[in-house]
């Protein structure tokens, strides 16, 4: 049976409540996530905005970002996210949990090796003087790419939960359906954080 | 036609006459930091980031409207049991 949560649920007139119609877990995920792209297009706007008024871009004396690292990084993400979707195809499946419980530990273990790898390469940064105060290039740079790193990390949480909820067999469809909308906007958002942040 | 209704239409040709000349007397507001930014790369900055922060919300309404309508279509009532009864999740 299906577990989504009820949209139209008032009841008919012949008393009976009508069949679930939207996945509102789903759609709860959709409308944070558009909140969530306003706010990152506030930060890259407020970043292009203060970069174009800048006369040298990185500031004299402020490291380069690594930009070879951080796209090979960049597809660690990516492929991330290909194996939750096809995690997701594998749990639609009859008999598919196992190998669902496969790719969502695949999944959850790149995403968690894109962090590392992050925070390796801030604490590099860090060593070259790059910080939060050194100059205006370091405040936004940490800032967008922190911001994302939280959400990186809260998104890892979630798919964990959801993990252990489908190694139990307690995971309703939604819940996972929902999951993995945030995850995939973490993916989805990083490859233009990257082009913004480090290439333009 | 009634004198009445002459005198309406004389009228509001001139509203609209005096309107038209209105606009083309008005200059830019400077308050605007788009049409007034020295820096050439700064106003395409600015203007860039106008266009994109205003479609954007357009764009997230159009894609969660879709979504929905796929929704709908996906969930209507059919005959036989639903597609995902047999899942590995509930």
């Amino acid at each position: 049976m299906r577990s989504s949560a009820v949209l139209t649920a008032a009841p008919a007139r012949s008393g009976i409540a009508r069949a679930p119609r939207i996945r509102t877990a789903v759609l709860g995920m959709l409308i944070f996530v558009g909140a969530e792209v306003m706010f990152f297009a506030g930060l890259v706007s407020a970043f292009v905005i203060a970069r174009s008024h800048a006369l040298g871009w990185p500031p004299p004396g402020q490291p380069r970002l690594p930009i070879a690292a951080t796209a090979l990084n960049t597809l660690v993400l990516l492929a991330s996210g290909g194996v939750l979707l096809s995690a997701g195809r594998a749990a639609a499946t009859a008999f598919g949990r196992r190998r669902a419980l496969r790719r969502l530990t695949a999944a959850v273990t790149l995403g968690a090796l894109f962090v590392a790898i992050q925070g390796v390469e801030w604490a590099r940064l860090l060593a070259f003087g790059l910080t939060m105060r050194s100059s205006q290039y370091g405040s936004f740079f940490y800032l967008i790419v922190g911001v994302h790193a939280a959400h990186a990390v809260a998104a890892i949480a979630a798919l964990l939960h959801a993990r252990t909820r489908l190694a139990l067999g307690t995971l309703s469809a939604d819940a996972f359906a929902a999951v993995r909308v945030l995850w995939y906007f973490v993916v989805g958002v990083w490859p233009a954080l990257y082009v913004v942040v480090y290439l333009a | 036609m009634s004198g009445g209704g002459w005198r309406r239409r004389r009228v509001g040709s001139l509203v609209v006459a005096t309107g038209l000349a209105m606009l083309g007397a008005s200059a830019t507001a400077v308050a605007c930091p788009v049409c007034f930014v020295a820096d050439e790369r700064a106003r395409q900055s600015f203007l860039a980031t106008a266009v994109g922060l205003s479609a954007l919300p357009f764009l997230l309404f159009a894609g969660i409207a879709y979504w929905l309508r796929r929704e709908l279509a996906r969930t209507a009532p059919r005959a036989g049991p639903a597609a995902d009864d047999d899942a590995s999740v509930r």
